[in-house]
């Protein structure tokens, strides 16, 4: 039997409704000939959910839109439309990664993704543009000594903390790129696979 | 006597004049369009074939050491890989079959070539490529062989970051002592120049591939494709290092070394060109507007747009850090464009300020500006020398550059930006012939 956001997450809130950021434009406001300004996001955080056998998590009022839009969960009652499927530890630790969070201060872009199985997928960047969030993700070979098959595809929810409250932007854009620029940059192991 | 670079004066009288003949020429008016037919019958007419001539010979002895080479690397990578990451394995046999095919297509191209005398000079069989071309071609397969079976190696994990160093470390040795032991001899001064110039862009080219970038994954199975890139960019620096030995044979062991003289010679124009440099300060600094009159839309404008925009290319920095890298021979080739393209500045500003090419030509005006271009140029390349044919290759540019102005339109802004190239090619021509008489003249004297 799937368990419920109550059995992975403990608490229990009354269920209302997801408050998706974006339903408010402010886009009348800005100046269209103005150059949009952007800045890096640095201080994000970043956790992610494979499942080989079924999705990492449901969303109550999924309408099977667009996998490069994600969820945006502003606030307690939105982690109430969020279910999981299998409750292992690694579910536990995404899910924690979702309870944990305080959403005074940050909101979470909650992506669902299907990819291959010898890839993973990685946040290369995060931007904000004045009421926009702008997302890119990209996708890397996983290591040569990792068992997977091609021509089998597996099920990803990549769940992104970003420090401002769902009501300070507006519907986040997200591009992916086929290949890791930071590949030969620097290298970081944060990002699950 | 010091050879100097053309004035305005030797410049017009050689020329025959077209530009003078174009003072006063009678105007179409601006907007007016031009017959595509003519323009494009003009654009067609043939661009003079720059003079290249590959310093050195090539043996087919160092042809077939890279091919070895390369056949004894793929062949240490299995047809059938078996790994745990199944996209692995698939990547590195589609790459080994490529290669393979590859390598069988170029050994069959080079078929019946075991003669070592072979060289630069020697007849080919007319589908067969030059020899130079064939050892870039081979030295290519060897580095990808080598980052193929890098990439093999790191994904079954049996290379790491210190042997890579150490590999890194060796070639870096062995550069060190060929550049300390390094004279600037030749058979004469100008050879001198273009083999040594070219010993330097391998060296250069060595030193590039044994920067340490990117950093080596933490784990070699992390990254086969990077560890792979890594391995061959250690083999292009150990394969090109390894053509340059060869290459060194051919200078003679005795006798003088030119190096003295090829610093001499570039100080020499840089200090010439700096003055001209001086000279031109509000041009450079300040654009057309510096004229005494406004040249907005004409020829002119064109004309001294490309000029000073290539003076500005061939920065006196540029050349210092040339002779601050110890790189004489290529000193003096940046010396000698230098010069040339300051010198060409210095005409095109003489002769707008003194009245010329204010007006859009007409049809048959354009195409002698055309003809009078590749006369120019050609004259150059019939020239002997070789600073002539290196010298004069911006003005090629040019005149392929205006032509393809030619076919973007009829208007007279096109016309215009295709004349103002034209007479560039011309004077530019003119002072790489006076400026390689300079070169030559300040190598001899210096060495003597």
């Amino acid at each position: 039997m799937p368990s419920t956001r109550r059995d992975i997450l403990g608490a229990a809130a009354g269920l209302s409704s997801l408050a998706l950021a974006g339903c408010q434009s402010l886009q009348d406001e800005s100046t269209p000939t103005e150059m949009p300004q952007t800045d890096p996001v640095t201080d994000y955080a970043v956790a992610t959910l494979r499942r080989t056998d079924g999705t990492p998590y449901r969303y109550s009022s999924d309408d099977g839109s667009d996998e490069r839009q994600p969820l945006v969960l502003g606030s307690n009652d939105d982690l109430d439309a969020i279910t999981f499927e299998s409750p292992d530890s690694e579910t536990e630790r995404f899910a924690s990664f979702l309870q944990e969070t305080d959403f005074q201060h940050w909101s979470v872009l909650l992506y669902q993704r299907q990819i291959r199985q010898c890839y993973r997928q990685r946040v290369e960047s995060v931007w904000r543009r004045p009421e926009s969030l702008s997302v890119t993700l990209c996708r890397e070979r996983l290591p040569a000594d990792r068992e997977c098959e091609t021509g089998t595809r597996d099920e990803l929810g990549i769940a992104i903390r970003v420090p401002f409250p769902s009501d300070q932007f507006d519907r986040p854009s997200t591009s992916i790129s086929s290949e890791c620029a930071a590949r030969l940059g620097p290298r970081e192991t944060a990002e699950g696979q | 006597m010091m050879h100097r670079a053309l004035t305005r004066r030797g410049a017009v009288a050689a020329a025959g004049t077209t530009l003078a003949a174009l003072a006063g020429c009678s105007a179409l008016s601006m907007g007016s369009e031009y017959d595509q037919r003519q323009l494009r019958e003009i654009a067609e007419q043939p661009v003079p074939d720059s003079s290249y001539s590959y310093p050195f010979t090539v043996s087919a002895s160092m042809i077939d050491f890279h091919r070895e080479r390369t056949v004894a690397l793929l062949e240490q990578v299995p047809e059938s890989v078996s790994l745990p990451n199944a996209a692995t394995a698939s990547e590195i046999e589609n790459d080994r079959a490529a290669l393979s095919d590859r390598v069988e297509t170029a050994s069959a191209e080079d078929g019946g070539q075991d003669d070592d005398s072979e060289s630069e000079n020697a007849e080919n069989d007319d589908d067969q490529a030059p020899p130079h071309r064939r050892l870039f071609e081979w030295r290519r397969n060897r580095v990808d062989a080598a980052s193929l079976l890098g990439k093999y190696r790191a994904a079954t994990g049996e290379i790491d970051r210190t042997t890579l160093r150490q590999r890194r470390d060796a070639i870096r040795s062995a550069r060190s002592e060929f550049v300390a032991a390094h004279e600037y001899r030749g058979i004469d001064p100008e050879r001198a120049v273009f083999q040594h110039q070219f010993l330097e862009g391998m060296l250069r080219n060595v030193g590039r591939e044994l920067e340490p970038y990117p950093p080596f994954p933490d784990e070699s199975t992390d990254d086969p494709e990077t560890v792979g890139y890594l391995v061959g960019k250690v083999v292009r620096a150990e394969s090109t290092l390894a053509d340059a030995r060869r290459f060194r044979e051919q200078v003679p062991a005795e006798g003088t070394s030119y190096r003295p003289a090829m610093m001499a010679t570039a100080t020499w124009l840089r200090r010439r060109a700096r003055l001209t440099e001086t000279e031109l300060e509000r041009y450079l600094e300040n654009g057309s507007g510096s004229f005494g009159r406004d040249v907005t839309g004409t020829p002119a404008d064109v004309w001294f747009g490309v000029a000073r925009d290539i003076a500005r290319e061939h920065s006196n920095s540029d050349l210092i850090d040339a002779i601050g890298e110890s790189s004489y021979a290529t000193a003096v080739i940046e010396a000698g464009l230098r010069r040339t393209a300051l010198s060409t500045l210095q005409t095109v500003v003489e002769e707008i300020e003194g009245g010329q090419f204010d007006e859009t030509p007409s049809t048959d005006e354009l195409r002698s500006l055309r003809e009078a271009a590749v006369e120019a140029v050609q004259s150059t390349l019939d020239g002997d020398s070789r600073f002539e044919d290196r010298f004069v290759e911006p003005a090629i540019g040019h005149i392929r550059d205006g032509s393809k102005r030619l076919e973007a339109g009829t208007s007279s802004e096109s016309v215009n930006r295709a004349a103002g190239r034209f007479a560039y090619a011309e004077s530019q021509a003119r002072q790489a012939t006076a400026v390689a008489e300079e070169v030559e003249y300040l190598l001899t004297t210096a060495a003597d």
